[in-house]
C-alpha cells in the first residue's frame, strides 16, 4: 500500500451519509420499542459501523469495527509486530513508546499493526471520525430547525 | 513523493525496513491532520508531542461521537408523534 493512497483519500461523505441515515431511519422505526439509552447506543454503534463501510475494507481499523464491534476489546496483544518495526532511536524515549501504546488502544485493531501501519491508519480513522462528527452536527442541526 | 523515496513506494508497509525518515514523514502528515499547530519541528521530541495531540484529538472525537449519539436519539424521541417531520428531514439530507 502506498503511503500516499491513506492520505489523499478524502472521506467519502455521500456513502457515510447513505449509510449512516439509512441506520437512522431503521433506528427511527423502532423508536417506541427503546430507550433513550439503548437508542443512544444503537445510533453510536451505527455511526461506526458507517465509518467503517464508508472507508472500505482495505484498511484495519474498518475490519476491527466491522468484525470485532467497537470499542474494540483486544483479545491478544500483538506485541511483537509492534516492537518490530518500531524505530530503534524513537523507542528509547520511553514516552513515546507510551504514547504510540495509547494510540494503539484507541485506534481499532491497532495493538495488530506494524508502527508505520498504525500512523497511516490513524490518519485515515482521524478522517472519517471528524467526516462523521461533522455529519451528525448537521442531523442534529436540520432537526433543530424543523422540530 | 520525492524520487529520492522511489524506493519506499515500492516497499510493502509490512517490511521491517522501515526508515526513521518514513516514520518523521508519516509523523508530519498526521500532525497535519490535527487541529491544532503548536508542533513545529518534526524531531524526536515532537513526535512525541505529536502522538499525544493524536491521542487526544482521537478521545475528543470519539466524545463528540458519543454525545452527538445522546442528541440524536433524543431528538428521535421527539420526533415520535411527527413522523412526516422525521421523513421531510431525512429526504432534505438525502437531496
Amino acid at each position: 500500500m502506498h503511503n500516499n493512497k491513506y492520505l489523499k483519500e478524502n472521506p467519502n461523505q455521500p456513502l457515510l451519509a447513505y449509510h449512516f441515515i439509512q441506520a437512522l431511519t431503521r433506528i427511527n422505526l423502532a423508536a417506541h420499542t427503546t430507550s433513550t439509552k439503548q437508542r443512544s447506543h444503537i445510533i453510536k454503534h451505527a455511526a461506526y459501523v458507517s465509518m467503517a463501510f464508508a472507508a472500505g475494507n482495505k484498511r484495519t481499523w474498518t475490519h476491527a469495527v466491522l468484525h470485532n464491534r467497537f470499542p474494540i476489546k483486544t483479545r491478544f496483544h500483538r506485541l511483537s509486530g509492534s516492537r518490530r518495526s518500531f524505530i530503534v532511536s524513537l523507542s528509547r524515549n520511553k514516552e513515546t513508546l507510551h504514547q504510540a501504546h495509547l494510540l494503539r488502544s484507541l485506534v481499532p485493531g491497532g495493538h495488530a499493526m506494524e508502527f508505520s501501519s498504525l500512523l497511516m491508519e490513524t490518519a485515515n480513522y482521524i478522517q472519517y471520525l471528524t467526516a462523521q462528527v461533522r455529519l451528525m452536527q448537521c442531523i442534529v442541526e436540520k432537526f433543530d430547525m424543523h422540530v | 513523493m520525492s524520487s529520492s523515496r522511489s524506493s519506499q513506494s515500492r516497499q510493502s508497509s509490512t517490511s521491517p525496513n522501515i526508515t526513521e525518515d518514513q516514520i518523521i514523514d508519516l509523523i508530519s502528515k498526521l500532525q497535519a491532520l490535527l487541529p491544532e499547530t503548536r508542533i513545529r519541528n518534526t524531531d524526536r521530541a515532537s513526535a512525541e508531542k505529536v502522538l499525544k495531540e493524536t491521542c487526544r484529538y482521537i478521545k475528543k472525537l470519539q466524545n463528540e461521537v458519543e454525545d452527538l449519539s445522546e442528541k440524536l436519539a433524543e431528538l428521535l424521541t421527539l420526533t415520535e408523534e411527527t413522523n412526516s417531520a422525521q421523513a421531510s428531514v431525512i429526504r432534505s439530507l438525502l437531496m
